[in-house]
């Protein structure tokens, strides 16, 4: 059954094994249009198995994911011209140049030439990659990459923004500068599923669900997360669902 | 859809400008095989080492030794004795051919007596022993031709009447088509360029999708609504351009380096060239689907383009003379479809109605192989 309109993206009983190993177990959740919802756990937990699910890079075992309407877990091919996505490992062509990067991206998602260019301009002045616009982007540093991901994730205004682990290794300013974009996105409607384990980041999304072992063991807002376990900061309702913890930072 | 394509062409043309790699592949490994084989397979031989048993020693004998060595083909490595001393000649590799000849030789060509000339061939290579033999057979004809038209000729002087033409021998005058000067290149060099096509066109796309798996890029196309079909389609057709100025360059550079003529028509040799190139191109691709690494794509490349091409096709073992299996695999060998044409039309000068079915199976292998590329594509990382 198709989920009601105000919900972006919507998981039931989505599970997905490799031969014996159970990668995402039974997840069912909804996240809300124009919601940052973040996926929180430690490595292995399934936060990336999860998000490869929604995008239709990987097949659910078992389940529905619901994606902008559309059921990804039948049809994942009418799901992608609506939705974003940056990968955890940097995955863009490193021979071409920034501009030459957003141009192909835009041209696979069928951008017209005058469109294309326009979001082209609109997207350096964002990310504030206007003179770099001619580099190699193997000779771009950490954090122009990581603007650049996100910017070539964005070129064709998707409605749905999937981000998995979008801030390692950068810095702190650049973090936080990242996570401004992102929060202007939802605030102009923008559904997004972010997958991180930076405690601080997890305080700039609407909502939280913490995985542990391919389950969602809670989920909320921050405030109401730490509320229910009764502690003061993110960590510390972190170590107590997630368990160890070891990963968290 | 077609906006998607020219999406990845356009891609796939930058790769190509920025990735010197490529380029080497295309350029330079052409230009250094086609010297190292072009000049190295040579089956010309010259200067056979000739062993001479002279046991008549009369002007006849040594005129027909003489005769060898004014032909070029042998030059003179000992005389022997007897057929012991000779034997030792073959021994320590001093001899590929020995020259015996009798005693009574020279009054046998006056019409005493047959005394049989001996020619003992060096076996253990057997190419070079039927070439040598070939050759000495030649010679001997005619010389001993010559010898019994002058014993002709005497005898009708002492009859004083006509003998007539009864009895007076053939002369031969082989005459060599396509090839007068028997040059081993001009038959060696344009199956080169075959292999070399083959090659280079599989090596440059093996890589180009495994590429993108190691890189991570592939993962940011599968979530895109680019197709597979568009994918295999965008990255073919560049290559396919670069391949085609590759084949150009290769064809001329072999071409103007061993002095093979080109008698027949360029447009005819291009378009089967293109042909040629796109069945490499989609089988360079096709591994590329296969496999998870890039150095595991060039290597597959290598081994089932190179060797195929090099010992299935023609090239220069006949392959009427293997195995039924093999038979059956070189059927399916491209280059055994157009290393006919690319001798066909260099030297022979033939055009396209001789070659049609050899190129209409290169297309059907360029599509077939397309076909199951786009297939053995997976949408998906699972």
């Amino acid at each position: 059954m198709t989920p009601p309109e105000t919900i972006a993206i919507e998981t039931r009983e989505l599970t997905r094994t490799f031969r014996r190993f159970i990668a995402v177990d039974s997840v069912s959740l909804q996240v809300r249009k124009g919601e940052i919802f973040g996926l929180l756990g430690a490595n292995g937990a399934g936060k990336t198995t999860t998000i490869r699910m929604l995008t239709g890079l990987l097949k659910p075992s078992r389940g529905e994911a619901w994606v902008a309407g559309i059921p990804v877990h039948s049809s994942p091919e009418k799901v992608k011209h609506r939705l974003g996505y940056m990968s955890q490992r940097f995955s863009l062509y490193e021979d071409l140049t920034v501009a030459e990067n957003l141009t192909f991206f835009g041209g696979v998602y069928g951008l017209r030439r005058p469109d294309l260019r326009r979001r082209k301009e609109a997207l350096l002045d964002l990310f504030d990659l206007k003179d770099m616009a001619d580099r190699i982007t193997s000779s771009l540093p950490t954090g122009h990459r990581q603007r650049l991901a996100l910017a070539s994730a964005l070129v064709h205004e998707p409605p749905l923004l999937f981000l998995d682990e979008p801030t390692g290794g950068i810095d702190p300013v650049a973090r936080r500068t990242f996570w401004r974009v992102i929060s202007d996105l939802a605030s102009a409607g923008v559904t997004v599923m972010v997958t991180t384990h930076y405690m601080d980041e997890a305080e700039y999304c609407h909502r939280l669900g913490i995985m542990r072992d391919g389950r969602i063991v809670a989920v909320g807002s921050p405030d109401e997360l730490r509320n229910t376990h009764q502690v003061a900061t993110m960590e510390e309702v972190f170590l107590n669902v997630a368990g160890t913890g070891e990963d968290a930072s | 859809m077609i906006g998607r394509t020219i999406a990845v062409m356009a891609k796939e043309f930058r790769h190509i400008v920025r990735d010197s790699r490529s380029l080497m592949i295309i350029f330079i490994m052409p230009v250094v095989m086609t010297f190292l084989y072009g000049y190295a397979m040579n089956f010309d031989i010259k200067d056979i080492p000739l062993g001479v048993v002279d046991q008549d020693s009369t002007p006849a004998s040594r005129e027909l030794t003489t005769s060898f060595l004014a032909s070029g083909q042998f030059v003179l490595a000992g005389r022997y004795r007897d057929m012991g001393d000779a034997e030792e000649g073959f021994s320590f590799r001093e001899t590929v051919l020995t020259l015996v000849i009798p005693r009574g030789f020279s009054r046998s060509l006056d019409g005493g007596p047959e005394r049989p000339l001996g020619l003992l061939v060096d076996g253990s290579d057997p190419n070079t022993a039927s070439l040598a033999l070939g050759y000495a057979q030649g010679i001997i004809s005619r010389v001993t031709i010559e010898g019994s038209m002058n014993a002709l000729s005497v005898v009708r002087d002492r009859s004083g009447s006509a003998v007539g033409w009864e009895g007076l021998p053939i002369e031969l005058h082989p005459r060599f088509w396509y090839n007068p000067e028997q040059k081993s290149s001009h038959f060696i060099v344009p199956a080169l360029i075959a292999v070399i096509l083959m090659m280079a066109s599989a090596l440059l796309t093996s890589a180009t999708v495994v590429r993108e798996k190691e890189t991570g890029t592939l993962e940011q196309l599968l979530v895109s609504p680019v197709r597979p079909g568009e994918l295999i389609v965008g990255k073919l057709l560049p290559y396919g351009v670069l391949a085609m100025a590759d084949g150009a360059f290769i064809l001329f550079f072999g071409a103007m380096v061993f002095g093979v003529p080109i008698r027949g028509s360029l447009l005819v040799l291009f378009g089967f060239t293109g042909l040629y190139i796109m069945a490499a191109l989609t089988i360079g691709l096709l591994i590329s689907t296969l496999v998870d690494q890039q150095r595991v794509a060039m290597f597959g490349a290598m081994l089932v383009t190179v060797l195929p091409a090099f010992m299935l096709s023609n090239f220069i073992f006949p392959v009427k003379s293997m195995p039924v299996f093999l038979q059956l695999i070189s059927r399916v060998v491209p280059a055994t479809y157009y290393i006919p044409i690319v001798r066909g039309v260099l030297l022979k000068g033939v055009g396209a109605d001789v070659f049609w079915e050899n190129g209409l199976f290169l297309l059907a292998l360029t599509v077939i192989l397309t076909v199951v590329s786009i297939a053995r594509f997976k949408p998906r990382l699972d």
